[in-house]
């Protein structure tokens, strides 16, 4: 391991390293893994569709590396498996008492708000517990409370106070999830500020507003493309600026992390992969995948201080798929 | 991690007596700390696997080969072997792996996905595969089943999805601004149509505020606008509206649209397994799936509408012409619309309607009035 890191490492002075996060997957190879993950799904009526979730999941973790060592997906497919069932069947028998009785379907409608934030909890913890780096496994656990404020009430005093405290919102939601995770027993810590967010956000209103004028000024048919060039690039802003400041203001111990995506180099692997998964009939989706994982890992460093070899393992503990696999059928996004 | 040497390649191609010898990193488990390590076989039978510090040469693990948890080959991404007591050896020489394997275990088996996965001829087949099955499941699997399940339905349940026109009313609806006159004369022209299909039970509505349209609800309500009944330009045409109306409430159109709408939605989340990063993507098809299911209920009350108006010495070329005056009143909105947007989307129109193509409706009449030649 003599050569280990030349073009992965810098190191400026004693124990601080600038450490690439590498994504070494390749289009092709992982197209063909998904498309015979789909066969077999078909052949089996859907059963092997949580090997295949699985067999997916582990090529993508496996794939990206940092200081050389890789990331892991721990879980079992037989967990996945039984999670998914009780979640369609669920979902069947909702769907089919809720056609008989309306009042049924409402109050299932008002157990699930009250029960997403649990779901979201458990999700979070089912996906953190199975990603592994260095046999080390991450952890999620949030309070039920906490959850119930990111998801329902900070965004509705955003709305009330007319996005005034909508950085807020988006604050608390990040700090929800950076500061209840942890690699082994060592938390992450998010030191991002109401300042941060609300600059992010007045930037996107005023990227909106130029728009507003230019349509003005043009006139209609112009101003229709405009608009739409407009709202894409409201979007790629908001992902790509919340996506750099989460790695900019996150702490693991000592070692910090950086992020530099770009608008532009966003905007353009979005549409490269939107037109090329439009012309071959969806056949492109995993290669699309690749394309954006590779563009947003090769934006992120890690910067270590020091050793990253003594992080210690949390106790062993069970979290079932079932929130995970809740949600998807019911589509709710975390 | 630095590749096999062409010295340990060799090896393990020409020696099936003693396998390679594996070098990765390994992990205890408790912190995440690692070392290089090599993995050697300490005994073939029964088969046991030694692990040892590259660097100072002391024995990290000793276990079964029975007992450790090796990860199956996957594109070309590393092995993990979990032992016991949760130590992890990784390394990324898959070729030599299954070559020490092969050797142990005399196990060919071992690797048959990743086989798949790489066989041109078969990933070839497995789009073909995908496509074709894909296709065939949403245009003819799903209907039939949806149309099965609709059919064997209990009445309580079909009951169930009635509309409620109070809440239409409240909602979508404005009342009828045609004189009580007219609206009494459209009443005694329809009764002895309704009358006939008394067992879907059709009540008729006649409201505003919803342009030139004519609706019909599971339970049997029939809206008609006030709008059409200005646009037709005499009886027969407004029948041929009721009877394709009552074609949807016969073939229960919009329950089985409901039931195939859902089906299609699970087919494409169990196909891609992972609705996280691909709404687009299932979205798209969904949509697309659901208006050709629309066009097709569209037909099949077409040639309900015409098989009625055959049945009462009406003339079928008023539904054709019907057919007409609606493509140009709905030909009217979209030039309005396309004049404010600046665009002509008449290109996508075929795939992106609700509603069959007018030739295509117009060629239906002709054909029907084929088969009674």
């Amino acid at each position: 391991m003599a050569d280990q890191g030349i073009g992965s490492v810098s190191e400026n002075q004693a124990g601080a390293r600038k450490l690439a996060v590498e994504f070494k997957g390749d289009g092709l190879e992982y197209f063909k893994i998904w498309i015979v993950n789909i066969v077999l799904t078909i052949l089996t009526l859907g059963i092997y569709s949580a090997w295949a979730t699985v067999r997916n999941k582990r090529y993508l973790y496996s794939n990206t590396y940092v200081d050389d060592s890789s990331f892991s997906f721990l879980a079992e497919p037989l967990t996945i498996l039984k999670a998914r069932l009780i979640a369609v069947g669920i979902f069947i028998l909702v769907t089919v008492v809720g056609g008989i009785s309306p009042a049924f379907s409402v109050m299932f409608g008002l157990a699930l708000i009250i029960a997403i934030p649990f779901f979201i909890n458990q999700s979070l913890a089912f996906k953190m517990r199975n990603t592994g780096y260095k046999n080390i496994q991450f952890r999620f656990a949030a309070t039920y409370g906490e959850a119930f404020k990111v998801i329902y009430l900070w965004p509705l005093l955003g709305m009330l106070s007319l996005g005034l405290l909508y950085p807020l919102a988006v604050l608390k939601g990040v700090q929800y999830r950076a500061n209840n995770t942890a690699y082994g027993t060592t938390k992450f810590e998010f030191n991002g500020t109401f300042m941060d967010y609300a600059l992010i956000l007045l930037a996107a209103a005023g990227l909106g507003l130029v728009a507003a004028i230019i349509v003005a000024a043009v006139g209609q048919p112009l101003g229709a493309i405009v608009v739409f060039l407009a709202y894409l690039a409201v979007i790629a802003y908001v992902i790509v600026a919340t996506s750099n400041m989460l790695y900019l203001r996150l702490q693991l111990k000592e070692h910090g992390f950086d992020s530099n995506m770009t608008v532009l180099g966003y905007s353009k692997t979005t549409l490269i992969n939107i037109v090329l998964i439009a012309l071959t009939l969806g056949l492109y989706l995993p290669a699309a995948q690749i394309r954006m994982i590779k563009y947003v890992t090769s934006c992120i460093t890690v910067n270590a201080s020091g050793s990253l070899d003594d992080f210690a393992a949390a106790e062993q503990e069970n979290v079932t798929a079932f929130g995970e696999e809740f949600g998807q059928v019911m589509d709710f996004g975390v | 991690m630095s590749p096999p040497s062409v010295k340990s390649l060799v090896r393990s191609w020409t020696s099936e007596s003693r396998p390679p010898v594996i070098t990765g990193y390994y992990s205890d488990g408790k912190t995440s700390g690692r070392v290089t390590a090599r993995l050697d076989v300490a005994s073939q039978s029964p088969a046991m696997l030694v692990l040892q510090d590259v660097d100072n040469n002391t024995e990290l693990n000793r276990s079964d080969l029975a007992d450790i948890k090796i990860s199956s080959r996957l594109g070309d991404i590393p092995r993990e072997f979990m032992f016991t007591d949760g130590g992890l050896f990784v390394s990324p020489q898959n070729q030599q792996i299954d070559d020490m394997l092969k050797v142990l275990k005399g196990d060919s088996d071992l690797s048959l996905l990743h086989r798949l996965e790489s066989h041109l001829g078969l990933i070839l087949g497995s789009i073909v595969v995908a496509l074709v099955v894909s296709w065939l499941t949403i245009s003819q699997g799903i209907p039939r089943a949806a149309d099965a399940i609709a059919n064997n339905m209990p009445a309580v349940v079909v009951d169930q999805f009635d509309t409620q026109m109070a809440v239409l009313d409240r909602t979508l609806f404005d009342a009828s601004k045609l004189p009580d006159a007219e609206q009494e004369r459209v009443r005694q022209l329809f009764q002895p149509y309704l009358n006939q299909h008394s067992q879907l039970n059709p009540k008729l509505h006649i409201r505003s505020g919803i342009g030139v349209n004519a609706l019909a609800f599971p339970g049997g309500d029939i809206v008609f606008s006030d709008d059409i009944i200005q646009l037709v330009k005499n009886d027969e045409q407004l029948v041929s509206v009721l009877f394709h109306e009552l074609g949807h409430l016969q073939y229960r159109h919009f329950l089985r649209r409901t039931l195939q709408d859902s089906m299609v939605v699970m087919l494409l989340l169990f196909l891609v397994g992972d609705i996280e990063t691909l709404d687009l993507v299932v979205g798209i098809p969904a949509l697309l799936a659901d208006l050709s299911y629309s066009r097709d209920f569209e037909l099949e009350a077409d040639q309900f509408a015409l098989e009625q108006m055959h049945r009462n010495g009406l003339d079928i070329d008023a539904f054709g012409a019907m057919m007409e005056l609606l493509a140009a009143s709905q030909q009217d909105e979209q030039q309005n619309k396309d004049q404010a947007s600046g665009y002509d989307f008449g290109a996508l129109e075929g795939f992106l309607s609700t509603h069959p193509k007018s030739e295509d409706r117009a060629a239906m009449v002709e054909q029907f009035r084929n088969e009674l030649l």
